[in-house]
């Protein structure tokens, strides 16, 4: 995947909420980004404000550390790092995206409508990515909050070395899932390859099936959180049967 | 403090060299970098991978400020000096407000950001006002030999109610390469991607010194800003550091990277060690042993604040008498190294160094030294 000094952007308004019509953006990523943060914010939060961003197809890095409350809708494929440590941001886009989609993401939502490269969501901190295809190995790792939800299946070693968060897989889950998962939970619908060792599945609780009935529905997926499993540092679970909490016995 | 290359001297000018005034260079360095302009360094000398965890959160603070006021590079991440709530010294606040001095202006601080693969503790202001990105990897041992990170170093990062801390308190395992990169020959993109958030900073990759043939080539291959060989990781006798650099160095401009920076992680060295390393083809070294002293008394001090032994002032976890004590500690060793950089520059490159060993002059290709009595005698 290139990355061009300058993206040929539009910004432009498409349905009543937007406060901006037919402005034409030919900038580098630096102006964009300096572009995108000067748009007002609107006075209704409820709605946020929408502008299409076009002809960044095929780049890397692209959306960057954008930290401002408006809803964003763009066509991929993007390159790699898409809306790394993205905050408050809403993007909505169509195409694949390669890899480490969202990392470091501190709030708002992504929303792909497609494949996910590697490390989708790795060292996520909150805010919500939705990936409505497949995502590729290490899907949320090291990620320390937030949600994910992958439509389809993730490959291997997805939650390796999450801290915290929740990761929802739609599909099929590859090996080692959870690997060196700490206080991070998966709920997986379909089978996974083989569970990292120390990591065991569990059934929902009713706290965890509220928190993911709420994201599925955030997320717009069809189906009931009772069909999910929850996968769990073994650590974990018998702490929580002991109840314990979640402080002991040490869990390595 | 010993020197490991005491074996080597540096060679004054020769006898007739006509008197010339001093060179007007002076220590500082300027890194090169891929896209935009480069970045000027006042000494070739950074602390890699101070200990934040081991000490008060506040005093790690103070430590990495003084210790950068000199003009070293200091590695540290928001997260290790502050609260997420609070902004520490070294990335722009104030000192002088939270030891009760006078107010000076806000000072730009030499910093490292160490970019781990598992970015624990990682936020997204740590880009901002960086001098260098270190992508670091090389795996991380904790004291235990674990690959992995301490409850204390989790627990600085990653602020967790105290009845429930992550993993259970627990240790948690260190990752070996940057999980959304696909693999070495994909690095590249990585270090652009830095490139951007970190606007101003140059992009280094650090490597442990176990596989060099095979791994150096490929990190040299993503186009990094310089490459930090973390000779630390390895029991090296003083020989074996001397020709590690050397060599390294020489493999680098095979590479067409002559360009390139080195900076090495030695271990423990002298302020004349850390001269002669640059040298042998170094462009900066890492003193992470000068500083652990600092830390050691600091947090000694702190776990015996009862004791009237020793620098009892240091208990408190920031002042501005143990602030001055840590400049005035290090500021010995910068000297030194400083005043032994400024006299090589009287000669060229090649006639730096030299040696009474044989055995030295052959592996490193120095000169051995012209006198009337055997080597080692």
């Amino acid at each position: 995947m290139n990355q061009s000094p300058k993206m040929n952007s539009t910004v432009g308004g498409r349905d009543s909420r937007s406060l901006l019509n037919g402005l034409s953006l030919d900038l580098g990523a630096q102006q964009l980004h300096k572009a995108i943060h000067e748009i007002p914010i609107g006075e209704n939060d409820e709605q946020l404000t929408q502008i299409d961003v076009n002809g960044s197809a095929g780049q890397d890095a692209v959306m960057m550390r954008l930290n401002h409350p408006i809803r964003i809708k763009m066509e991929g494929p993007l390159g790699d790092y898409a809306f790394a440590f993205n905050q408050q941001a809403d993007i909505r886009m169509t195409g694949a995206v390669g890899s480490g989609v969202a990392e470091g993401m501190i709030s708002g939502a992504v929303r792909v409508r497609g494949d996910a490269g590697v490390g989708a969501g790795a060292a996520m901190t909150g805010g919500t990515l939705a990936i409505y295809g497949n995502a590729g190995n290490r899907c949320g790792a090291a990620m320390r909050g937030g949600g994910i939800f992958v439509r389809g299946d993730v490959g291997d070693e997805a939650g390796v070395g999450a801290l915290g968060g929740m990761i929802v897989i739609g599909g099929d889950a590859g090996h080692n899932l959870g690997d060196a998962m700490s206080n991070a939970t998966v709920f997986i619908r379909g089978a996974a390859a083989s569970f990292a060792a120390g990591v065991t599945d569990a059934p929902l609780r009713k706290r965890e099936q509220l928190r993911l009935g709420l994201l599925l529905i955030n997320a717009s997926i069809r189906g009931d959180a009772k069909e999910f499993r929850r996968i769990v540092p073994t650590a974990m679970l018998e702490a929580e049967a002991n109840e314990r909490g979640e402080l002991n016995p040490n869990w390595r | 403090m010993n020197e490991r290359l005491e074996k080597i001297c540096f060679l004054p000018p020769p006898m007739d060299t006509p008197w010339v005034g001093a060179p007007a260079e002076d220590g500082s360095i300027k890194v090169e970098r891929t896209n935009g302009n480069p970045v000027a360094l006042k000494l070739p000398l950074f602390w890699y991978d101070p200990p934040w965890s081991e000490v008060e959160i506040d005093s790690a603070d103070a430590i990495a400020a003084a210790v950068a006021r000199l003009g070293v590079l200091v590695s540290a991440l928001r997260s290790d000096l502050a609260s997420a709530d609070d902004e520490p010294e070294l990335h722009g606040a104030s000192a002088a407000a939270a030891i009760g001095v006078q107010a000076e202006e806000t000072e730009d601080l030499p910093r490292i950001i160490p970019y781990r693969p598992e970015r624990y503790g990682l936020s997204d202001r740590d880009f901002d006002g960086a001098a260098i990105v270190d992508v670091r990897l090389a795996m991380r041992r904790n004291p235990t030999g674990r690959f992995a990170y301490t409850p204390e170093e989790i627990g600085r990062w990653e602020a967790t109610q105290a009845e429930a801390p992550l993993a259970g308190g627990g240790w948690v395992p260190a990752a070996s390469f940057p999980p959304d990169v696909e693999g070495l020959e994909k690095l590249k993109g990585k270090l652009n991607q830095l490139r951007l958030l970190a606007g101003d900073a140059a992009v280094f990759v650090s490597m442990a010194p176990h596989r060099l043939n095979e791994e150096l080539p490929a990190v040299l291959s993503s186009q990094p800003d310089g490459v930090i060989l973390r000779l630390n990781e390895l029991d090296l006798s003083p020989l074996e550091l001397a020709d590690c650099v050397k060599q390294t160095r020489a493999m680098m401009d095979e590479q067409q990277c002559d360009h390139l920076p080195l900076w090495v992680v030695p271990g423990q060295v002298s302020a004349a060690d850390a001269a002669k390393l640059i040298a042998l083809g170094a462009n900066a070294v890492a003193i992470d042993s000068w500083c652990q002293e600092l830390v050691n008394e600091i947090r000694d001090a702190q776990q015996n604040a009862g004791s009237t032994s020793g620098y009892s002032s240091l208990a408190a976890p920031k002042t501005q008498e143990w602030v001055d004590w840590v400049e005035d500690e290090l500021v010995r060793h910068i000297e030194r190294f400083d005043g032994l950089m400024h006299a090589m520059v009287y000669q060229p490159p090649e006639d730096r160094l030299a040696t009474l060993s044989a055995e030295w002059a052959s592996r490193l290709s120095i000169p051995t030294l012209s006198v009337p009595f055997d080597a080692g005698s």
